[in-house]
């Protein structure tokens, strides 16, 4: 299993600090590689002069959408490990828009205007410029605006869930839209320009053979048989359904004594010795239907693992029990250390006073001994 | 001059953006990112300029007295370094403004930066741009990253006729 410096919440070391340049170095590379250091290129997409934004956007997305799914499919990382952005529907389509006519106005983006300016392109200076301007602007204006962002926000959504289908099934008809595409433009460029060199090609061909079937290996996880894709999806489930409590709940009812409340991790029992969250009972999650009739005793009894995963199996377990008073604890007990547990000092995002202040008594509350 | 060394296949470069974006995901847990950087960028000049207001402003000031430091600056700082590398060995190293054969220089100018003020602040409306929600939110099959994607190419393609006259040859 794959630790990040997200899921560590390292993200703000010096060597994370360093991985994310180089990272940014073979970012900026690749663009220039495919010739975004043009702003000519860039905006041909947008007059069908020259495809090669969607060639290369298509392929990028769709690799690591195949090489991403298979990792989680395989579980070499936990979903819970990765930032995982929200959805806001509004500003994300407001800033679509806008970022569109920027686009083509511009002749650039954000990134390929970076590697426009290493390619000596003064529009691409200006560009920026520009950039940094309009940053400056939305920061004078937030006050007026940035309520809009609570439009249609509805935190992490993954589209192959709003659509009803698997993941594996939404990135296989992605992959077959966008092989669809680049033959589609490849027809044009030699038709209308004849200046396309793939159009058939033996490469195109090889290509769009790999890509299809990288995808359909993801129907593996499907197989009703495969223990790992119902833990995936249970994971995806736990992320977007309403039966589960923050951290910040959790800690305030906790440190308020409410009696209401149980809390259990199903973790294994050496795992709990090492660590657990104070006041919580240990119930390995095979363990939990014979624990049922005590749960019924309790408003609300919490699950928690390491992420979402087991709690949410658990969860499953105890319905079909019989038992419907149970929640999960959002993003398991990682998230609870991320939220309440982490020192001020080790954290990204600087932390007001009344934060600060309430993080030191979490702190406090939870790591002193049990009575 | 000598001749610039061609371009690579479109296809593979996508692929191995593709494979940076996953080495992302799976070394530091999060995607790639441009806007992030510049906006930073902003939030530094801004506070050498007004630097009580830029603290006490509710977007810049969550980002403390030290906005630089952080992982998508040190992103983008990458991404000229290694465009620059890429541009160098591929002889592309050109300094001018690209443009229409015949369109007007100052055309060029005025619509680059209006772009750039349009995108900054698209950007941080949408909390990124063509790679941290486009390319890093659409790779994670995300609903409101597809949905900025498909805005993006809507807004680029309503508004590419009325500014068509910058790239005339």
């Amino acid at each position: 299993m794959i630790n990040t410096f997200f899921s560590q919440g390292t993200l703000n070391s010096s060597i994370a600090m360093a991985t994310a340049a180089i990272i940014g170095f073979f970012f900026g590379l690749f663009l220039e590689k495919a010739g975004f250091g043009d702003s000519k290129r860039l905006s041909g997409i947008f007059y069908f002069r020259d495809m090669t934004v969607l060639k290369v956007m298509f392929s990028a997305v769709i690799t690591t959408a195949i090489g991403f799914s298979l990792l989680v499919g395989f579980e070499v990382i936990p979903l819970s490990n990765v930032y995982i952005i929200n959805t806001f529907y509004f500003a994300q389509i407001a800033g679509g828009l806008l970022l569109g006519i920027g686009f083509v106005v511009g002749g650039w983006c954000p990134g390929t205007a970076a590697v426009g300016v290493s390619s000596g392109s003064i529009d691409a200076l200006l560009f920026l410029g520009g950039a940094v301007g309009g940053s400056i602007l939305y920061n004078e204006i937030y006050p007026f605006i940035g309520s809009v962002k609570e439009i249609g926000s509805c935190g992490p959504r993954f589209a192959y869930n709003d659509l009803g289908m698997s993941r594996a099934l939404f990135v296989n008809i992605f992959t077959v839209i966008a092989v669809g595409c680049f033959w589609g433009v490849e027809f044009i460029e030699k038709k209308r320009f004849n200046k396309g060199q793939y159009f058939n090609s033996p490469f195109l061909k090889a290509y769009s053979f790999l890509l299809i079937a990288g995808a359909a290996t993801l129907f593996i996880f499907d197989a009703p048989s495969a223990t790992t894709s119902s833990a995936v999806k249970r994971l995806e489930q736990a992320v977007q359904e309403t039966d589960h409590i923050d951290a910040i709940e959790l800690a305030d009812r906790l440190i308020s004594g409410d009696k209401s409340l149980l809390l259990i991790d199903v973790r294994s029992a050496v795992e709990f010795k090492k660590f657990h969250i104070k006041g919580a009972l240990n119930i390995p999650l095979e363990k939990l239907p014979e624990a049922k009739n005590m749960f019924k005793a309790y408003k609300n009894v919490v699950l928690y693992s390491d992420g979402a995963a087991h709690a949410v199996q658990g969860q499953m377990l105890l319905e079909r029990e019989g038992v419907a008073n149970i929640l999960v604890l959002n993003g398991g007990l990682n998230a609870f250390i991320e939220v309440c547990l982490k020192p001020v000092s080790l954290r990204t995002a600087p932390v007001d006073k009344s934060n600060a202040e309430k993080i030191y008594r979490y702190r406090s509350f939870f790591s002193s001994p049990e009575n | 001059m000598k001749k610039p060394v061609p371009l690579m296949n479109p296809y593979l470069a996508g692929v191995f953006l593709g494979l940076t974006l996953l080495a992302s995901y799976l070394i530091l847990g999060v995607g790639l990112g441009a806007s992030g950087g510049i906006a930073r960028l902003g939030a530094y000049l801004e506070g050498l300029a007004a630097n009580a207001h830029t603290i006490n402003s509710d977007y810049f000031g969550k980002w403390g007295e030290n906005p630089l430091y952080y992982y998508l600056v040190f992103m983008f700082g990458g991404i000229f370094i290694g465009g620059f590398f890429s541009a160098v060995l591929g002889q592309r190293v050109k300094v001018s403004l690209i443009k229409g054969k015949s369109a007007s220089k100052y055309l060029r100018v005025i619509l680059a930066i209006i772009g750039g003020i349009l995108s900054g602040f698209a950007a941080r409306l949408a909390n990124g741009c063509t790679s941290g929600q486009a390319l890093s939110g659409g790779a994670m099959l995300l609903s409101g990253s597809m949905v900025f994607m498909l805005c993006m190419f809507i807004g680029g393609y309503a508004a590419a006729w009325f500014v068509r006259r910058q790239w005339n040859d």
